[in-house]
């Protein structure tokens, strides 16, 4: 086993927990401000880090867990990047509630544990780093304080046990199959040998492990749950990140390391019914939903659906996955961001799209970046989003699977009658009363909203000049 | 270079309003100044391309691998380009007036950039891009300023089209898949395969034949004409209209012949329902938006039927139907919206009498009309005579059905005419209130700038369609061939 760390490996996380533990001691000293801003640095540099030690190095693994270099190391960055501008967005309400840093310090953990999880190469990293993941998650959404979030969190954790429980079944079978040997690199010539049948089914757990993570037909339920009653800030953080990791390491896992090809082949109908599922549940679910968080939920499950697609159409589908989770990321990112800059905007809003009738006239650069994170997330071109969709589609074409094909964009029309009504509610509804004198500009929740847009836009539009590969390359791992 | 310009004009200008249209006069200035230098750009290409005769005139590609941006113009191109930078100045000054005026001509002009790239675009994946792009400024146009109904109208226009075009998109990507083409589009594409062009074909077709649109795909058209705004009208029938006829020209024809060849039958009837369908529901309108919006369901039926005839004789009948429409439409939706804007109401009933008060809108109307029955001698004869003519000779006489849809063109215009123009003054006995119409002003100055610039086009172009005809014969002459090779 090679011990050598080089830096690009663990210099990132370290910054992260670094400006936690600054954080936490500012915190135990009653100064929260500067909690949340040293936690916020924290991330900040390490997405910088991160971006700056991917470019130009080969892919390399770490200790023999963790793998970095290009996107091993990219990827992690951006999830930093868009954890610390979760964190800037909420500063206000992380500054001010009790447990305010607290939650912060659990988007930047919570990061962390996406990294691992994206990066790692071991079973018990896997292990480990969904667990956490998925502790941090309930944390954040009971974290809102209210009610109903503590009732959501609640739920999620219960069917997040049960998920849990497939994960360790899964992974032991795993364990067992590969004569104790954790690693995915060693372990994938054990599993090709061994009998089939545990193989799949170790495997089919995984999947499942997976699809409760990533939030998948059919284990969606606590989705449009958990964003709802999570406050925006921190569902634009569980939104993205995890997501975003969770999707990398299962194609990671089923494309190259743990499971080879040909043990693969059979679950791929799996694979694409799951995805497909989730795809149709979602864009349908979307359109009839009052709440946006709760659409945005919807949404999510509608979007893992396209990424579980690109990971079932084989080679082709590898750039197409992380193009597509890219994007998607920072759709999710900058989506769920402008609702908190909505609630500033409006103080009194209820969360549904006729309580944002009308914001676009109060603040038409407000309106703008929501429309840009809901065009994005449809798919239409100019916009991020557009790119991921069509990866998708090609990655899907060359396999021959048209259907497939006609399917997602389908849904990706569906999904308009969801998107666009935001729009429609922002921009061609009236609000109802004069609210002059109400609400304020929008603080850091619209200037965060205004970079995501900006990055969107440039993400849609740079490709049409240079070519999709110069602007999406940093990612490819 | 010349042709980038053609984008980004508009798009600058769409920019500057958008920043700085606070001020009516600002953006008043900005809006006709990037439509009036786009059209300048527009007129220099077309007199390069008139003059030079080849193929195709400019290439500009963004050096390195795996840029998008490839644009070429050609005849097939450049009359599109020149209509679309027309009504750009049109639908300017037929937007003075309107309330928020920043925003309104950023999205104007956003809308002028798109369209001219969906014309210009050589590369597959810029036209679908620039293809979606030209629906965003719309739905805004719609839903922002639209009538009563324009949140539903601004939904299902977006939503319609975007059904078209995601199911265009997925046979974009399979032509370059299954083509084992790059996506750029050469001065002469190659066929794919035989095999797989059927699949192909549908699935573009799915985008193009919502967009022009055929009946039974036209239902979001009579929604989102009647609710745009007016200038919103006058770019949806002008130009937006033209993009599905194009795009069939421009990709189904070159890339799979056979399939256009198989399929041409049914697309030649379902030029011929929209001809006669367009006009039957015409016929029962009252109100006067709704009416030019179905009459353009049958316009647009007689350049499917064009097109379908895949000879020269009829992709020119279609490109004159194009450009004689754009104009037409543009005019008479044009002409509708001043008087809504004088009258507050559209139903042909409320009106009569007009000749009498409003004498120069009177005018110009009966000459929009008869230029929209396919009266010989304006622009509205030639393209419709050429398309059936060759619609006979591909097909046989069951074209002969699109008779009916003429004969109810005659009937429609002139029941119009005949209820808004002639009769007695706001005739009480009508069944909706009457419009006291001796109190509404005439068109004014600029009202008459945007009228009869397009009515002496309407004229010159009845009288003489080699205007439009020649500048477009090579290439057509080029697609025809193409078309021909495997029929």
């Amino acid at each position: 086993m090679d011990l050598a760390l080089p830096l690009a490996a663990w210099l990132v996380p370290v910054l992260v927990l670094g400006g936690v533990v600054l954080g936490l001691v500012a915190d135990a000293l009653d100064r929260r401000p500067s909690a949340i801003v040293l936690i916020a640095l924290g991330l900040g540099s390490a997405s910088v880090a991160g971006f700056v030690l991917s470019g130009g190095t080969q892919p390399g693994i770490a200790m023999g867990v963790l793998a970095y270099g290009s996107g091993f190391t990219a990827l992690p960055a951006l999830g930093y990047s868009l954890a610390a501008l979760a964190v800037i967005a909420g500063f206000r309400r992380y500054a001010t509630a009790d447990r305010g840093p607290g939650m912060a310090a659990l988007i930047a953990l919570g990061s962390v544990f996406a990294h691992a999880l994206l990066a790692g190469l071991d079973l018990m990293v896997l292990f480990v780093s969904l667990s956490g993941l998925a502790v941090v998650a309930y944390a954040l959404v009971a974290g809102a304080g209210t009610r109903r979030a503590e009732e959501s969190a609640v739920r999620y954790f219960v069917q997040g046990t049960i998920a849990s429980g497939l994960t360790l079944y899964g992974l032991a079978l795993v364990f067992g199959l590969t004569g104790g040997d954790a690693s995915f690199l060693a372990g994938s010539s054990a599993l090709g040998s061994a009998e089939s049948r545990p193989a799949l089914l170790a495997l089919a757990l995984v999947l499942s492990a997976f699809a409760f993570k990533l939030g998948a037909f059919p284990f969606h339920a606590w989705v449009p749950d958990a964003y709802e009653n999570a406050d925006s800030t921190s569902a634009a953080f569980l939104s993205s990140v995890p997501k975003l990791a969770a999707l990398v390491a299962l194609l990671v896992i089923v494309r190259g390391t743990l499971f080879q090809a040909d043990l693969f082949a059979p679950a791929t109908s799996l694979l694409v019914a799951i995805g497909v599922g989730s795809l149709l549940f979602g864009s349908f679910g979307m359109v009839r939903q009052q709440s946006v968080a709760r659409l945005l939920g919807y949404s999510g499950i509608a979007q893992v659906g396209y990424g579980l697609l690109a990971i079932s159409s084989g080679d082709a589908g590898i750039q197409a996955t992380i193009v597509f989770i890219v994007t998607y990321a920072v759709g999710a990112s900058a989506a769920f961001i402008a609702l908190e800059a909505v609630g500033r905007v409006r103080p009194d809003w209820d969360g549904t799209r006729a309580g944002m009738a009308g914001i676009a006239r109060r603040s038409p650069v407000l309106g703008a970046a929501l429309t840009v994170a809901m065009l994005s997330l449809t798919g239409i071109p100019l916009f991020a989003g557009f790119w991921g969709k069509l990866h998708v589609f090609a990655a899907l074409l060359s396999n021959d699977s048209v259907v497939l094909a006609i399917a997602a964009g389908v849904a990706a029309v569906v999904s308009f009658g969801g998107y666009g009504s935001v729009i429609r509610a922002a921009y061609f509804e009236d609000s109802s009363d004069d609210e002059k004198a109400a609400g304020e500009r929008g603080g850091a929740p619209l200037v965060v909203s205004i970079v995501l847009a900006l990055a969107i836009l440039a993400l849609g539009i740079v490709p049409l000049l240079t070519g999709i590969s110069r602007v999406y390359a940093v990612f490819s791992l | 270079m010349t042709l980038a310009l053609l984008i980004a004009i508009p798009l600058a200008g769409a920019f500057v309003s958008a920043v700085a249209g606070r001020s009516t006069a600002v953006a008043r200035v900005i809006a006709l100044a990037a439509s009036l230098g786009t059209a300048g750009v527009a007129a220099v290409v077309w007199r390069a391309y008139a003059s030079s005769a080849e193929a195709l005139t400019y290439e500009f590609t963004i050096e390195g691998a795996g840029s998008f941006l490839r644009l070429a113009a050609d005849g097939l191109s450049v009359p599109l380009v020149a209509l679309t930078a027309l009504l750009g100045i049109i639908a300017v000054l037929a937007s003075w007036n309107v309330e928020r005026i920043g925003a309104h001509m950023s999205l104007l002009l956003a809308l002028e950039a798109a369209v001219i790239g969906v014309f210009l675009a050589a590369d597959l994946i810029l036209f679908y891009v620039a293809w979606e792009a030209v629906l965003i400024p719309m739905f805004f146009l719609i839903g922002g300023w639209g009538h009563e109904n324009r949140r539903y109208a601004a939904m299902k226009f977006f939503i319609y089209t975007f059904a078209g075009s995601a199911l265009m998109l997925v046979g974009l990507v399979l032509l370059v898949v299954q083509g084992g083409i790059g996506t750029g589009m050469p001065a002469a594409p190659l066929p794919i395969e035989p095999a797989s062009q059927t699949l192909v074909f549908w699935l573009l077709a799915a985008g193009f034949l919502v967009k022009i649109p055929v009946v039974p795909l036209h239902t979001w058209l009579p929604d989102a004409h009647v609710e745009a705004p007016t200038a919103g009208s006058i770019m949806l029938a002008g130009v937006l209209l033209k993009m599905g006829a194009y795009g069939i020209a421009r990709i189904s024809i070159p890339y799979t012949p056979d399939a256009f060849a198989a399929a041409s039958p049914i697309l030649a009837a379902l030029g011929v329902i929209g001809i006669v369908y367009g006009a039957a529901m015409a016929l029962g309108q009252s109100d006067l938006k709704r009416l030019v919006a179905y009459s353009s369901v049958a316009h647009m039926g007689f350049v499917v039927l064009g097109l379908a005839s895949g000879t020269e004789l009829g992709l020119q009948g279609a490109m004159l139907g194009m450009v004689s429409h754009g104009l037409v439409a543009g005019l008479l939706f044009f002409l509708v919206g001043a008087l809504y804007e004088r009258a507050h109401t559209r139903d042909i009933r409320a009106f009569g009498g007009l000749g009498v008060t409003l004498p120069r809108w009177a005018t110009i109307f009966v000459v929009a009309s008869l230029a929209s029955l396919g009266l010989p001698g304006l622009s509205g004869f030639p393209g419709e005579f050429a398309s059936v003519v060759a619609g006979f000779g591909r097909f046989g006489f069951v074209i002969a059905l699109a008779g009916i849809g003429i004969v109810l063109a005659g009937a429609y215009t002139l029941r119009a005419v005949r209820l808004v123009v002639h009769g007695e003054p706001a005739a009480t006995s009508a069944p909706v209130d009457g419009v006291q119409s001796a109190a509404l002003g005439d068109l004014d100055a600029r009202e008459l700038l945007i009228a009869v610039p397009l009515m002496a086009l309407i004229v010159a172009l009845g009288i003489w369609p080699r205007l439009v005809t020649d500048i477009a014969a090579a290439t057509l002459g080029a697609l025809a061939s193409l078309a021909g090779t495997v029929s």
